[in-house]
């Protein structure tokens, strides 16, 4: 039940995030080319780290949502593997966040909410993942109330 | 019967209490495996943004320009600057044939990475493609829009710097190689060191002729350049007009990078005929 709550709030978190990138990367091309009207966003989005291997780093972004999405909502949450991938994933996305938070408020002293937005979205992506992860996916069977000890009892006695 | 009871009891609190022993030794050992693997996932994690960062695949914002040295300095786009004014006539803040039938009026500010975006990524099209066929000619008016956005002054100084260059047709090497030498927006970088830096390494230009002291000749440079931005409503730059010869019609361009040419045609079945000398 846990588990499924934190699932949920993550499914919120990376919509959220997707959002923002999503925003980021239109305003991108909406909007890249101009000096003057431009916002802290703008500032950011022309500099330099605003692309990785000739990608823009927003729809570097897009990407990790959507396919944090697809690893919550689609591929089998109890398969540790795909809790594993979405810890590797988001903690990539949060230190690359960090990164480029430090590019922005240090190097570029611009202010740029959509940004901003993301890097916490991920941040707290990154935290739920590591959490769900070392808490396991909790126990199988018919729902609220059975413990892990009670689920894990019967199959310790067969054993024996 | 009592004693079998409990003797039962007995045994079977031991097992509950093996079974949950049992239970406790696994779920630590399940822990200390998640702890282990979440230990690895850390350091690839920690790995594959090492790599990412220690490549450098940022966006190169001069478009890949050479780099030389000149003096000691790593300058980047001399060879691109020379490339761009090669065999072209330059009056002033004009590139090209000053008889072109089109002007393309660029509005730009030395210190917009907008602007030095478009410089060394579509400049030299448009040159190659409008100003070499002699189909417009090129004229770059300088506007100071980061400065007040950004509380920085070097801007200004930076332009100074380029106007007095106008008199000896030295305006567009210049330009071109501080674009491809940008520092931040939010930075003082266009010193009075820097800048005699860029205008050594500059084709043509050299350090002797770098004046960045304010002149009656700047001052009215830069006093025209912000009046015209000012009556065409220039918001941004870069920013760009197209005005037909012998004409005060200026049209905007809306799309520079992929509809300069269109416009200039359009502009152009306005042209008057060229004044005779």
């Amino acid at each position: 039940m846990r588990d499924q709550r934190l699932r949920i709030v993550s499914v919120v978190l990376a919509l959220i995030g997707l959002a923002s990138a999503g925003y980021l990367t239109y305003s991108k091309y909406a909007h890249d080319g101009v000096c003057g009207v431009s916002s802290g966003c703008t500032t950011v989005q022309q500099s330099e780290w605003s692309e990785l291997f000739g990608i823009p780093v927003s729809v570097l972004g897009i990407l990790g949502y959507v396919a944090f999405l697809g690893l919550l909502l689609l591929a089998p949450q109890r398969n540790e593997i795909v809790r594993l991938l979405l810890v590797v994933g988001t903690g990539v996305g949060f230190l690359f966040s960090m990164f480029l938070m430090y590019r922005a408020y240090v190097t570029l002293e611009a202010f740029c909410p959509f940004c901003t937005t993301s890097a916490v979205m991920m941040t707290l992506l990154a935290i739920i993942s590591t959490v769900r992860f070392v808490l396991g996916p909790g126990p199988e069977g018919p729902g609220p109330g059975t413990s892990a000890l009670a689920a894990d009892g019967p199959r310790g006695a067969t054993a024996e | 019967m009592l004693g079998m009871s409990g003797a039962n009891k007995k045994k079977d609190a031991a097992q509950k209490a093996r079974l949950e022993r049992e239970a406790a030794e696994r779920a630590a050992a399940e822990r200390s495996k998640r702890l282990k693997l979440l230990g690895g996932a850390a350091a690839v994690v920690v790995v594959i943004i090492a790599i990412v960062l220690a490549t450098g695949a940022f966006k190169d914002t001069t478009g890949g320009a050479e780099k030389t040295k000149v003096n000691g300095v790593e300058l980047s786009g001399i060879q691109e600057t020379k490339d761009l004014v090669a065999g072209l006539p330059q009056d002033g803040t004009i590139l090209g044939d000053p008889n072109a039938p089109v002007t393309i009026i660029e509005f730009a500010d030395l210190k917009c990475p907008a602007c030095q975006q478009y410089e060394v990524t579509q400049q030299k099209k448009n040159v190659d493609e409008l100003v070499r066929t002699k189909k417009a000619n090129l004229q770059l008016r300088l506007i100071n829009i980061i400065d007040p956005n950004m509380g920085t002054e070097d801007g200004a100084k930076a332009r100074i710097a380029a106007h007095n260059l106008v008199a000896s047709d030295k305006f567009w090497p210049f330009v071109s190689t501080v674009y491809y030498n940008q520092g931040l927006e939010n930075d003082t970088w266009a010193t009075d060191k820097r800048l005699k830096e860029l205008a050594t390494g500059a084709p043509g230009v050299g350090a002797e002729a770098l004046n960045t002291r304010e002149t009656p000749q700047s001052r009215q440079l830069a006093a025209d350049a912000d009046k015209l931005a000012a009556s065409l409503n220039v918001q941004g730059t870069p920013a760009f007009f197209v005005q037909p010869r012998g004409t005060r019609e200026y049209t905007p361009v809306e799309d520079p990078a992929g509809g300069m040419a269109a416009a200039v045609d359009a502009a152009a079945k306005k042209a008057k005929a060229p004044a005779t000398r």
